[in-house]
């Protein structure tokens, strides 16, 4: 089926994934393995960059869903970037903006994470 | 066919009592001519030659009789030596009775015998009768015994020798008992060569095993010895031999042949199963390595069920390799990825699980050394071999060791092992047997777990059915038909079940409840969600006043009663039929495309997925919009199936193309338009099923 690859980059204390090509219910199951390793090892802080996604379906939605309480209670979060207009609009048509935060660049969230730790 | 061979059965029975019938009246004709014989002592001329005609006649009979009693086709080598012994037993014991009744016997004159008394002629009759009757018998069971293993010639061969048999008793058809001519003496020998060269057809010891061999032995040599004492009893001047001189020249001369050629043959086949002794373990190996071929390939046949497979299996090696104990073991799931394999044991014999885990264990057992090299391998000292001498202190009673991996499509399924006490138990030949053997119980196990796979899958397809069938019924079987209005709807899955739910309600006489939703996800999951949903909807959607408060109470009923990776899109209209308005709210649904006055607009008030967050966050986000409906509008609700059908190429059918078309076709009716809908996105997509669950519902005003 669809290409659908993952890049986990370490900034720390901030993981980056980049997800690239169509992230639907036959791919899913590869994204939420590398949230479940990040979250194993401990790593609560997690950037989503969507530069190279072109494709999200309700199914890849579900996986943020199902990780993100966990993420909070540790003090962490999920934040997304670099979102084109076609993936914003699902999210947006879900509400999902105003469950999650949004950032046109990378660096926008990573220093968001950064700011709100030296608080 | 079977009515024809008892017929067959029949007929041969008649057949046989008419010629036994016959043969005895020819028997007793003959006996009063000998008596009348005896009294008038003159040349009897032509009616002596009619009395050998009936003799020869007589035995004719008898022998069609005994071949409708005999045994056919008796594939036993050893019933047929039973046969054989029984009626040299019988005739030995007869030679007894006639040596201790006291019977004056012949008179010997000018060649000729003559009887010294009617008793004489009668023992004379009775003697000749039975060795006649013994001889047919002999030569019918040699004859079967032949016939076992026929190859070219055997058949040709055998007629050849009784040919001249026939000839040479014939020779001495016009001749005096006592006289012998050189003629008749040449038919003799050559009719013994012509049964030499039948005593050399012994294929049938070949197929022997060793047991019937070391019998077929101590009964050869008993008959070698016992047909020597015929010979003896059958000597010139005995009372038996010069009986059937009297009796029957051509008769003696039979029996002579057949009693000689008796003593060559089972001479012969003594020394031969002798000789093929030292080959009979070899031979017997062979046989159950074909047996147990034979029996796999039964085994093949039988793979439904799994666990009688392996079993046998197991079975099955102990026999071929002759080993103590044998077991084998699966692997369960090769995850192609890691390589990691989990064997399961399946099937034992003669061992205990615990020894067989100290055995394969995965770090210091053999598996690793099989999975390692793919091949045998095969320990012939398992005390002393270095990849065994460490688990050898906690298992006994093991010599020698062989595993074999099992093999199928280049996969590796399995391992079968085999233990034997002694060491040095498995060599090149048995390693090679059980190789093969191998490779057919890889194949019957393939076979067996495929077949047991499309069981599998053929009965959750028609489970999927089941769930298709009601998840039907959980969609409106019938569209109310609002005043002023009409209504079509269109709903189907990508897979057998979907997600997509849509309802029309009548809430009063003039509220029309419209719904469409979208679980997240597809297939069983999202169905079981949908008719979640399609409750709630029935449950709440009476009791709310407005769209939002119903979605606000779903939303409630949903958030943390379903899992957290699931989430379900809804759009909630109550058209009122009296004022011709629509009150929409929608929790991230697609939105209601709305053609009004003849332009379409996309209403998309605010609203978060239900099941998403909390009545905090969803109550305070959730809107309801308010929206005039004028006649010849239409409203179309939709899943995002539609706008999200995609080309091969990955381009999407989008909005705007729906737009688009519900603009062009303002004018028809709501079914026309749906149809022209899925039409364009078939069309367009190049193919008549959908990647995704896809539902539609269309409202038009019409009037009024």
């Amino acid at each position: 089926m669809s290409d659908f690859s993952i890049k986990v980059r370490n900034e720390n204390p901030v993981h980056v994934l980049e997800l690239k090509g169509y992230l639907d219910a036959h791919t899913a199951p590869k994204l939420e393995e590398t949230f479940q390793d990040l979250i194993n090892k401990g790593h609560h802080k997690i950037v989503v960059n969507c530069n190279d996604l072109s494709y999200i379906s309700s199914a890849g939605l579900g996986v943020f869903m199902a990780f993100v309480e966990d993420v909070r209670e540790q003090k962490g979060d999920i934040k997304f970037s670099n979102m084109s207009q076609k993936v914003y609009n699902v999210f947006d048509l879900l509400g999902f903006p105003l469950l999650y935060e949004i950032f046109k660049q990378e660096g926008e969230a990573i220093e968001k994470f950064n700011s709100v730790q030296s608080e | 066919m079977m009515k024809q061979s008892i017929a067959h059965i029949i007929k041969t029975k008649i057949s046989g009592a008419v010629s036994v019938t016959g043969a005895g009246v020819l028997f007793l004709i003959v006996f009063i001519i000998d008596a009348v014989h005896k009294n008038l002592e003159i040349d009897l001329g032509l009616i002596s030659q009619l009395r050998n005609v009936f003799v020869v006649l007589a035995f004719i009979g008898l022998y069609i009789f005994l071949q409708s009693i005999m045994p056919r086709r008796s594939v036993n080598p050893l019933r047929l030596f039973g046969i054989i012994f029984m009626t040299l037993l019988s005739f030995l014991a007869m030679s007894l009775v006639i040596a201790l009744i006291s019977i004056n016997g012949f008179e010997a004159l000018e060649k000729q015998l003559i009887p010294t008394d009617y008793l004489t002629i009668f023992f004379a009759n009775i003697v000749s009768i039975f060795t006649g009757i013994v001889a047919i018998i002999l030569l019918y069971t040699i004859a079967q015994l032949i016939f076992i293993k026929q190859r070219k010639g055997t058949k040709r061969n055998l007629i050849i020798f009784l040919v001249i048999l026939g000839i040479a008793s014939l020779s001495v058809w016009n001749q005096e008992p006592l006289e012998s001519t050189t003629t008749s003496f040449v038919f003799f020998v050559i009719a013994i060569f012509a049964g030499i060269a039948n005593s050399f057809k012994f294929t049938w010891i070949v197929y022997l095993s060793k047991r019937e061999k070391l019998y077929s032995i101590g009964y050869s040599f008993l008959l070698f010895v016992l047909f020597i004492i015929l010979n003896v009893t059958l000597t010139e001047s005995g009372f038996i031999n010069r009986s059937l001189l009297y009796y029957h020249y051509p008769l003696q001369y039979f029996v002579r042949i057949i009693a000689i050629f008796s003593v060559i043959y089972f001479g012969m086949s003594f020394v031969v199963s002798l000789f093929h002794l030292p080959t009979a373990e070899a031979f017997d190996r062979k046989r159950i390595e074909l047996s147990s071929v034979h029996n796999l390939s039964r085994l093949i046949t039988r793979v439904f069920d799994f666990k009688d497979l392996v079993q046998t299996v197991t079975n099955l090696t102990i026999e071929v390799t002759e080993a103590r104990s044998a077991w084998l073991e699966v692997i369960k799931k090769n995850d192609a990825g890691d390589g990691a394999m989990e064997f399961e044991l399946v099937a034992l014999k003669n061992i205990e699980p615990a020894e067989i885990d100290i055995i394969t264990h995965p770090e210091t057992g053999l598996r690793r050394h099989i999975i390692e090299t793919k091949k045998v391998v095969v320990i012939d000292e398992f005390v002393r071999d270095r990849r065994t001498r460490d688990i050898s202190r906690s298992v006994k009673n093991i010599g020698s060791l062989i595993g074999v991996p099992l093999v199928s499509q280049e996969q590796m399924i399995g391992i079968l092992y085999a233990a034997k006490t002694m060491e040095f138990g498995f060599d090149k030949e048995e390693t090679e047997l059980i190789s093969t053997f191998a490779d057919h119980v890889s194949i019957a196990i393939e076979n067996s777990r495929l077949i047991e796979q499309s069981i599998e899958r053929e009965r959750l397809q028609q489970e999927l059915m089941v769930a298709q069938k009601v998840q039907k019924k959980l969609l409106p079987q019938r569209l109310p038909e609002p005043k002023g209005f009409e209504l079509d709807a269109f709903s189907a899955p990508a897979f057998e079940v979907g997600g997509d739910y849509y309802d029309v309600i009548e809430l009063d006489s003039n509220r029309l409840g419209v719904v469409i939703g979208d679980v997240s996800g597809k297939g069983v999951s999202a169905a079981f969600y949908m008719a979640e949903l399609k409750g709630i909807f029935q449950a709440l959607s009476k009791s709310c006043t407005s769209t939002a408060e119903f979605l606000v109470k779903a939303n409630n009923a949903l958030y943390g009663s379903i899992d957290k990776s699931a989430f379900i899109s809804l759009i909630y209209a109550i058209v009122d039929t009296s004022d011709h308005s629509m009150h929409l709210s929608r929790a991230g649904h697609c939105p209601m495309m709305n053609l009004h006055n003849g332009t379409v607009k996309l209403h998309k008030p605010n609203g978060i997925g239900l099941g998403l967050t909390g009545a905090e966050l969803f109550d305070e986000v959730i809107e309801e919009e308010k929206i005039p409906i004028s006649v010849g509008d239409v409203c179309v609700f939709y899943t995002d199936g539609v706008t999200e059908a995609r080309k091969s190429d990955g381009e999407e059918f989008g909005t705007d193309r729906l737009v688009t078309l519900v603009t062009k076709h303002k004018e028809k009716s709501p079914r026309e338009l749906r149809s022209l809908i899925l039409d364009e996105i078939s069309a367009f997509t190049g193919s008549d099923s959908f990647d995704d669950d896809i539902t539609i519902v269309i409202l038009k005003r019409n009037s009024g």
